[in-house]
């Protein structure tokens, strides 16, 4: 008891701010103490790798029609309910099937795959931190983009370190209430406030996904609120995906949300003065495509991750010149 | 009566197929893909901890 005290640790990696005792792994099942030092058990190991259209993250303001190598390993260092990916992030390594993929290897198959970025998705990127931050350095000595797809519960210094080397990321903000983050994720709304403001602030490409689940954060109060926090702390420009809610893992009991729902969300965020608002998980929806917010004119057609038509120039839309924020 | 006999090119034909068949349906059917389920676990030293002896728990 004596020796393992004596080797106690704190991972300082995200808020929850694990204490290990010898041989105990962190919350997020990835991060172990052996021996009085914290290791990563999924550096380089993968469970899954696949190259996905970037508007999959979904990222609709970064280089359109373009091609991600997307990766991620097991572990999550959040425990949503609904979680689509439970049976990678809900697992430790030893219950996945794990590719030898360091980071060389990650970036060679980028190029071979004709991908013009890396996606670290699927489950967590914070918690396969180290892989992520190795993987992302080399990929951009060669040309390549970084792209995060996350929750954004991290702390400060480690998210500063990795915006260095991100070039966009999709952020979930789950909810606007705390209440939401601790029933829901096992987490807390503030530090994902905070981290989505820093990476902004870092000159990280944002867009933000809100996935609304009925009866959990589909009120129209909770819209409006999450809405009007964007327009105040990072601005109008920054496009906000409302995403449909599919009974999944612990939420099978739910119904997904209904289509009405979400044209009502969509609608709040325009009036509150968001300028590009997205509809997700419902192909076909008018809201899956961008209208420039001068002219209402058609900027970008889509038809699921397909780009059927392009009316962007230089970045500006083609019939009044209005700039178009993103990286195009 | 049918007649059951065959060209020298058809049996040569069938005698490659049959070669071919012997060698590749092994790899396709007969082994196992590389467990790495219960490979030894990688531990590369994480970043962002810091020694906590004096916390409790």
């Amino acid at each position: 008891m004596v020796k393992s005290m004596n080797r106690l640790l704190q991972c300082q990696l995200c808020p929850k701010m694990c204490k290990l005792a010898e041989g105990e792994r962190g919350d997020c099942r990835v991060r172990i103490n052996l021996n009085g030092e914290l290791k990563t058990l999924v550096y380089g190991d993968p469970c899954a790798a696949h190259v996905d259209p970037i508007e999959k993250k979904p990222l609709y303001h970064f280089k359109p029609a373009s091609m991600a190598f997307s990766i991620a390993t097991a572990g999550c260092n959040l425990h949503c309910k609904y979680c689509q990916n439970w049976q990678i992030s809900q697992r430790e390594p030893e219950e996945t099937y794990n590719y030898n993929m360091p980071p060389k290897t990650v970036v060679v198959k980028t190029i071979s795959s004709r991908c013009i970025s890396i996606a670290y998705t699927y489950s967590e990127p914070i918690v396969f931190y180290e892989y992520t931050l190795d993987t992302s350095i080399l990929a951009h000595k060669y040309g390549i983009y970084n792209v995060v797809v996350t929750a954004g519960y991290i702390n400060r210094e480690p998210l500063i370190e990795l915006c260095k080397y991100i070039d966009a990321a999709n952020v979930d903000l789950k909810g606007i209430t705390e209440k939401f983050y601790n029933n829901m994720c096992d987490a807390t709304l503030k530090p994902v406030l905070e981290g989505i403001k820093t990476m902004i602030n870092q000159g990280v490409w944002v867009e933000l996904t809100n996935l609304i689940i009925p009866t959990w954060n589909d009120s129209e109060k909770d819209i409006r609120l999450l809405c009007k926090w964007i327009t105040d702390n990072i601005g109008v420009d920054v496009p906000l995906h409302f995403s449909r809610f599919w009974p999944m893992h612990k939420l099978k009991n739910l119904p997904p949300t209904p289509i009405e729902t979400l044209n009502n969300a969509v609608k709040i965020a325009k009036k509150e003065g968001i300028h590009y608002v997205y509809v997700g998980n419902v192909p076909g929806h008018p809201a899956n495509n961008t209208y420039c917010p001068n002219d209402g004119k058609l900027l970008i057609e889509r038809r699921g991750y397909a780009i059927l038509q392009n009316n962007l120039k230089d970045g500006k839309c083609k019939f009044c010149g209005t700039k178009i924020p993103g990286i195009w | 009566m049918i007649n059951k006999r065959i060209t020298r090119r058809e049996f040569l034909k069938l005698l490659g197929i049959g070669i071919i068949a012997i060698f590749i349906l092994p790899f396709k059917y007969f082994f196992k893909d590389e467990d790495t389920t219960n490979t030894p676990i990688k531990n590369k030293e994480a970043k962002y901890y810091s020694r906590a002896e004096h916390l409790a728990g």
